[in-house]
């Protein structure tokens, strides 16, 4: 008894060492998905980290129908574009727009996860590693200058829409460091343009890109074009203070490989890409199925990659966003005969598949004088993804050659050299003579004989309308340049044909989005600054 | 299929609130019950089989909740939130008896709402457009309402959607056998039980063969070994999961198809589908309120579930001398589900959003297929060693156990638009690669466990158990892997005590008490590690052979959030004091009061939108508290040769979120106030006037109208109760600033119930007996999700009749607000309209049996003994004020069920 005692307790003591030593190794399981240490090891690599960039923009101008999208946002507010009835009353009338309105909390969001993006890149690519790896000529420089690039497109749109929008300009490394300060005057502006004056240095002229492959990546007249953009941006904001149509006018001078095309390629899929493209949304169709409720990251096979231009037409597809059309202003804002009007609207009407012209038995194009904006949705020359017709493959146009013309203009025209800004505007005009379907030169709308800012504002509402929200990022920073006044505005001159009562516009609270409140309720240094004056 | 929720003493935390479900000493583990579980893509994963069917219910001995944290310490790893223990029968050194039982019953659901008919649905709509002129009825429903239109519906018959997708008087069957029996060295028992049950909602049906084997045999003195090894295969169809969802369709809406009523294997579509000329329309055909034809399309297409279980436990005791026992014990646990489902072509216009289905596979496939495999492995080792002696009147028990867990689950995931066959017994993945898919993927899990327990008590009167863990786990980074819970509970049995033998009214009386830490580790897998993630698509350069526009597809690589290598053990501290008591012979009566703390929560940090990460990081950093009292009283008692006994139970909960990151509210977890509660506006009343309105607009204002001059009798009005902070590390203040925001959002009541209780009456009679069970819930708020989904200005979906209790200036109330198209002013915005107290009582069983008495056997020479009969009824009656469908859920409510069932024993 008293050996097997004595055998028991070593056998105990034996099992006991066995299971307190044995394999707390086995504790480390294989991760399930790579890591970042190891994954950036290749220059193949490093190109999806800047792909994913790019990327974002599919969860900015897609269907995204399970989130609120943005949309609205964009079309809504300024005098080009109307919605079709009186609802989307917070972008059509400013009424009910508050800080818990979801398509800005949903604008908010997505810009700042491509700011976060662009940070992490930017961190990757002064890794000694990381440089190591790239093999050809120029190509670290070109990712350097697309990450910058992009960060400043989003820093312009953030600093447009709401002001003292926090500035990312570092990845956020931990949970400590989270907590942004909300940034001062032009401050994200200014980075804007500095990251940009880097980015032109970096980046490559743009037959660097091979077309069938890279077709689409920015090149250097990219940056400048943006910093033109930005350039006027603040020259509005600060009464040119720091001399930035100078600037601007600079900027301009080193786009030389652009040109202006026949108008209606700029939104036709069949022309993407064209020589009048500085940067463009790459929109695709996911290759199992574009599904337009899933967003970009859901996975590879169905999340979506397309544009969304159904809220132009009576497709299903238009139930989150609303359906738009041209307002009584844009209706009146073309001469007739002008090719450019029945580009961008017309009494023909396209049905799901995009390549037929539908008489709408619904009575419901009156609203806008029975048209139906063309835009990227014209028959024939636009696409959609063949399960329900919905999301699109034709790009969107970020920025065009014509946009950044026209803001030349203006520079040159507050610089006091007339005959350049009239140049630039006369060169619109003729480019919309030549853009009849027929090829046949039109005689409207003739040259301008002098050029005054009122000139200049309307050809943008012309040339621009209904693009990205360009008419509403005008008409704001005009009237805080002083050269119109927003408060003597009514509602039909905003495009609003309802009860006025409800046409809310208050000036200035409406030169500004709101800021979140989910920003608010999660930032303590944003609370403590408050939301933007009037919300 | 529904899983139940199952709570022991309040919500803990918010990841993952699930308790420990353990089977024979098996801890379950289940892809998708744990942090994961919060993805939607893995719930799809789990599938709906609750991993508890997988148990014959007519195997199950006892089942004990353990609460505190002293007794829940051997299962420790995973315990916090208590622990449900399952223990099954075994067999006991008897004669061999072979035990059978078999049940028969019928459920229906007979929760129903009034929803308009065609002609008030016809009437109703055209009013509505009415109150907002200036916003356009949907081009949808052009001509559908207008008689003079030849697309006018109003003429329709009612359908009734109710009844068509209930399956009334639901069979559901049971039978069970087994064989039990022991001689002195071995025990035994074997069972075998097959289950099937259809659903309470159409095309939903369950099966499932069990069997068990558990034997235990004493080789020598000196060791004993045993094996439990456990075979469940189970399966049915799954179509239908949401009662609520499918009976909203427009009441002109037909179900089955008929003449002019186009449709498919005799069920009606919604939309054109496809035509002679070979073009696909997919216009709704009955106005927006045309709702996928859910009784079509779940009698048409299948999803059936197959789930094999095989759990297992092999053991070997070696007891080297009397008082100490060496256990070895080994324990498997597979349960893998597959899931295979057919979506018929020709159904898709069943559903408006399944667009036009026909081009895919090529053209030539009549459906889409999708093979689903999911395997959950969980393996188990344990190694005891207990050592129990008694000296004197001391009584000592030493326990060390060593355990060693590694769990997960795999799965795939393949699909085909290339099927060529209708008929299931032919499908199978197969077809050109291009229209095939297929992904599959990993889960990992590992957790590693010593524990120490010493327990003594002193003759039986004075009980003292001190017990320590030590606990390492996969999830947090090596430094933070292990984490150590002691834990002791006490007791006196004070019955004993020379001051209380005399008191003849207290039969026995234990005073207890305990306190204790047990750790939870539920946050996702890789936390601290930073991941990559590729789903980011995007395009560059074309390729014109593809599709117009196209390009050269590319996926995006960026990191998915923000690792947090600081992760560690989440602790539920739990202190308990209580007594149990018998009085005057026949009461039995405890009580204990408890008070939880859990700190360092696994909290998702709502981390400010201006980070811009996809996936929030997590960190310890909140605390909860959950506190109150159990009580349970029973007393039994006989008169002549009744027998009865009654007995209540009660237990409150007190839950307050103590801490959150940085004091920041998320969402509704809130410092000083109970965990998720409920946050909204509060009506402060009704213009019944439009000078009312207009007064009140001179001194307020309300960021959520839309249409300013529109506001006027009969809108609601909200109260200004809070605005903009003022303090630094403040997000309000109870300040009123006449401007109605979301800063007015205040809390409306508690989501967690104060108490919940239960009623139990037993009689006996000779060979009758009679039994009910009454439970209940109290002190609790419920969002009425019938109420917001049945009034409101609908042009589409049906309402309830509950609309016309809304103000009119011929009929005004100060209670339901009028109903304007498009709701510009917000009327219906998430405030206290919506909420209702969901405190219930609810007869939940009902039983009256018979066991026929002893003369009865002699006929058939003993040989059954213990037969007894008996019906019962569930879910018979329910007191509520609530007006939803059900206090306890409103998208699939409470079947009622009747069942007969017979028991015997040969």
């Amino acid at each position: 008894m008293n050996k097997i005692k004595y055998l028991a307790i070593i056998f105990l003591a034996i099992s006991g060492l066995y299971g307190l030593n044995s394999c707390s190794d086995e504790l480390n399981v294989d991760p399930t998905a790579e890591l970042e240490g190891d994954f950036y090891n290749s220059e193949q690599r490093m190109q999806q980290g800047v792909g994913a960039c790019y990327a974002m923009f599919a969860n900015l101008y897609g269907p995204v129908l399970n989130d609120p999208g943005m949309h609205a946002m964009f079309m809504l507010p300024g005098d080009d574009i109307s919605n079709f009835d009186s609802g989307n009353a917070a972008f059509a009338a400013f009424s009910g727009l508050n800080e818990s309105n979801g398509q800005v909390t949903y604008a908010w969001r997505r810009y700042y996860q491509l700011l976060y993006r662009c940070n992490f890149m930017l961190e990757k690519l002064e890794e000694e590693e990381v440089k190591a790896l790239y093999r050809r000529d120029g190509l670290w420089q070109a990712n350097k200058g697309e990450v910058l690039f992009l960060r400043a497109w989003a820093y312009y749109r953030l600093y447009d829409w709401f002001g003292k929008a926090p500035l990312q300009d570092k990845r956020i490394p931990s949970i400590g460091s989270a907590i942004l300060p909300p940034s001062e005057g032009t401050q994200m502006l200014d980075k804007a343009i500095s990251d940009l004056n880097l980015a032109v240095e970096l980046l490559p002229n743009v037959n660097y890109w091979t077309p069938a492959t890279e077709k689409g990546r920015v090149w250097n007249e990219s940056a400048y074009g943006l910093l033109v953009r930005a350039h006027v941006l603040r020259a509005r904001h600060t009464k040119n203070a720091n001399g930035d149509y100078a600037k601007a006018i600079t900027a301009f001078g080193k786009i030389t490989s652009r040109e202006l095309v026949t108008f209606h390629y700029n939104f036709s899929v069949h022309h993407e890409n064209n020589k009048e493209s500085l940067f463009e949304f790459q929109a695709s169709s996911a290759p199992a199925m574009d599904n337009a409720w899933l967003d970009n990251d859901f996975d590879v096979n169905i999340g979506q990659m397309g544009a969304q231009y159904h809220y132009f037409t009576n497709h299903w597809g238009n139930y989150m966003s609303g359906k738009y059309g041209p307002s009584l202003k844009l209706r009146n804002a073309f001469e007739d005969g002008d090719p450019r009007k029945a580009e961008t609207f017309a009494p023909i009407f396209t049905n799901v598949n995009g390549n037929v012209n539908v008489p709408q038995p619904y009575p419901s194009w009156d609203k806008f004088g029975g048209n139906q904006m063309q835009k990227y949705v014209k028959p024939g020359h636009c696409e959609f993804e063949r399960d329900w017709g919905l999301s699109s493959p034709n790009n969107y146009r970020l920025m065009r050659y014509a946009d950044i013309k026209l803001l030349a203009a203006e520079a040159y025209l507050q610089t006091n050299q007339p005959a350049l800004a009239l140049k630039e505007v006369n060169d619109i005009r003729e480019r919309a003579r030549r853009s009849t379907p027929d090829g046949s030169i039109s005689s409207v709308p003739a040259d301008l004989t002098a050029v005054t800012m009122q000139d200049i504002m309307d050809e943008r509402l012309r040339e621009l309308a209904g693009e990205d929200g360009i008419r509403w990022t005008d008409l704001r920073s005009w009237h805080r340049a002083g050269y119109i006044d927003l408060s003597t505005w009514t509602a039909s001159d905003f495009g609003f044909e309802f009860d006025a009562e409800n046409f809310r516009l208050s000036i200035p609270t409406h030169l500004l989005f709101p800021i979140p409140k989910r920003e608010l309720d999660t930032n303590p240094l944003m609370a403590a600054s408050g939301n933007n004056p009037g919300y | 299929m529904q899983r139940p929720t199952v709570r022991i003493r309040g919500t803990n935390t918010w990841g993952v609130t699930e308790p420990l479900y353990v089977i024979d000493g098996v801890a379950i583990t289940e892809f998708g019950s744990g942090s994961e579980g919060g993805h939607a893509g893995n719930q799809d994963l789990r599938g709906p089989l609750n991993i508890m069917t997988m148990i014959d219910p007519n195997d199950i001995e006892s089942i004990s909740i353990l609460k505190d944290a002293s007794a829940a310490a051997i299962y420790g790893v995973r315990a916090a939130n208590g622990v449900v223990l399952i223990t099954t029968k075994k067999g006991r050194r008897d004669k061999p008896s072979v035990d059978f039982s078999a049940r028969y019953g019928i459920q229906s659901i007979t929760q129903e709402l009034n929803w308009l008919s065609t002609p008030q649905y016809a009437k109703f709509v055209p009013e509505i457009w009415a109150t907002n002129p200036d916003l356009a009825p949907a081009p949808e429903n052009a001509g559908r309402f207008d008689p003079n239109d030849s697309r006018y519906l109003g003429n329709s018959p009612t359908y009734n959607w109710q009844d068509a997708i209930r399956h009334k008087n639901a069979p559901t069957s049971d039978v069970s056998v087994r064989v039990s029996g022991g001689t002195e060295n071995t025990d035994y028992y074997v069972s075998v039980g097959r289950s099937d049950t259809d659903g309470t909602l159409i095309n939903t049906n369950l099966s499932r063969y069990s069997g068990n084997v558990k034997i235990n045999t004493k080789i020598n003195d000196y060791l004993r070994t045993g094996i439990n090894y456990r075979l469940v295969s189970a399966g049915g169809d799954h179509n239908n999961m949401n009662y609520l969802d499918n009976v909203k369709s427009a009441p002109w809406q037909p179900i089955y198809s008929g003449p002019g009523i186009p449709g498919y294997r005799g069920f009606a579509y919604t939309v054109g589908g496809l035509q002679p000329d070979g073009s696909y329309l997919n216009q709704r055909l009955y106005g927006l309120g045309t709702r996928i034809n859910q009784v079509g399309r779940s009698s048409v297409n299948y999803t059936e579930y197959t789930s094999l279980r095989n759990m297992g436990t092999i053991y070997a005791e070696l007891t080297p001398f009397s008082g100490l026992s060496l256990k070895y014990q080994v324990d498997m646990d597979l349960y893998s589900t597959k899931r295979k489902s057919f979506s018929d072509f020709d159904a898709s216009a069943f559903d408006h959003t399944a667009g036009n289905s026909y081009g895919k596979g090529g053209g030539k496939s009549v459906g889409n297929l999708v093979h689903r495999d999911m395997t959950n492995f969980n393996y188990i080792q344990q190694f005891t060693s207990n050592y129990a002696r008694s000296f004197n009147s001391h009584n000592l028990d030493l326990l060390y156990n060593y355990t060693n867990q590694e769990y997960g689950a795999e799965f795939s995931d393949m699909s085909t638009e290339y099927v060529t066959s209708k008929k299931k017994a032919l499908h199978n993945i197969g077809g050109e690669s291009r229209f095939t898919n297929t992904f599959t993927g990993t889960q990992r899990r590992a957790l590693q466990g010593h524990l120490v327990r010493v327990g003594y008590n002193f003759s039986y009167r004075y009980y003292l158990d001190a017990t320590v863990r030590r606990d390492g786990s996969s999830r947090f980074a090596p430094e933070n892997r292990w984490g150590t819970f002691p834990s002791f509970s006490a007791a006196w049995r004070m019955k004993n005590e020379s001051f209380m033998t005399n008191i003849g009214w207290i039969d026995d009386f234990k005073l207890r008490g305990g306190w204790g830490k047990l750790g939870n580790q539920e946050v996702a897998d890789m936390a601290f590690l930073s991941t990559i993630t590729q789903n980011a698509t995007y395009n560059f350069g074309s390729d014109p052979s593809r599709y117009i526009g196209g390009g050269v597809l590319g996926t995006g690589a960026i990191i998915t959030g923000i690792p947090n290598r600081e992760l560690r053990w989440e602790k539920t501290t739990t202190t308990n004091i209580g007594f149990d008591a018998i009085l005057f012979r026949n009461l039995n009566f405890s009580a204990e009061y408890y008070t939880k703390l859990t700190d360092g929560i696994l909290q998702h940090i709502d981390l400010p939108l201006s980070v811009g990460v996809l996936n929030f990081p997590s960190a310890n950093v909140a605390e909860v508290s959950n506190r109150g009292v159990e009580a349970s009283a029973n007393y039994s008692n006989r008169v002549g040769n009744l027998n009865y006994s009654f007995g209540g139970n009660i237990t409150t909960v007190r839950n307050r979120v103590l801490k959150t990151y940085k004091g920041i509210p998320s969402g509704t977890i809130e410092e000083g106030y109970p965990l998720f509660y409920h946050k909204a506006y509060k009506v402060g009343g009704i213009f019944q006037s439009d000078a009312e309105a207009q007064e009140w607009k001179s001194r307020y204002s309300d960021t959520n109208w839309t249409m300013v001059g529109s506001v006027g009798a009969g809108d609601f009005y909200f109260q200004d109760l809070r605005s903009a902070p003022t303090e630094e590390g403040t997000f309000y203040s109870s300040e009123p600033d006449g401007k109605i925001d979301s800063y007015d959002m205040v809390y409306i009541g508690k989501s967690i119930p104060g108490y919940f209780y239960g009623i139990n009456l037993n009689l006996e009679y000779k060979g009758l007996d009679f039994s009910a069970l009454f439970s209940g819930v109290g002190d609790v708020m419920k969002y009425n999700l019938v109420k917001a989904n049945s009034f409101h200005p609908t042009q589409s979906d049906n309402v309830t009749t509950m609309v016309y209790k809304q103000w009119t200036p011929e009929n005004p109330s100060s209670e339901y607000p009028r109903l304007v198209f498009g709701d510009p002013n917000r009327n219906l915005r998430n405030s206290d309209f919506f909420f209702e107290s969901g405190a219930y009582l609810r007869l939940q069983t009902v039983q009256l049996g018979y066991t026929l008495q002893d003369g009865v056997y002699n006929r058939v020479n003993n040989h059954i003994k213990n037969i007894r009969l008996y019906v019962s009824g569930s879910n018979l009656m329910t007191i509520t004020k609530y007006t939803g469908m059900d206090p306890e859920s409103d998208i699939y409510p409470t079947p009622r069920i009747f069942s007969v069932g017979i028991s015997g024993r040969f």
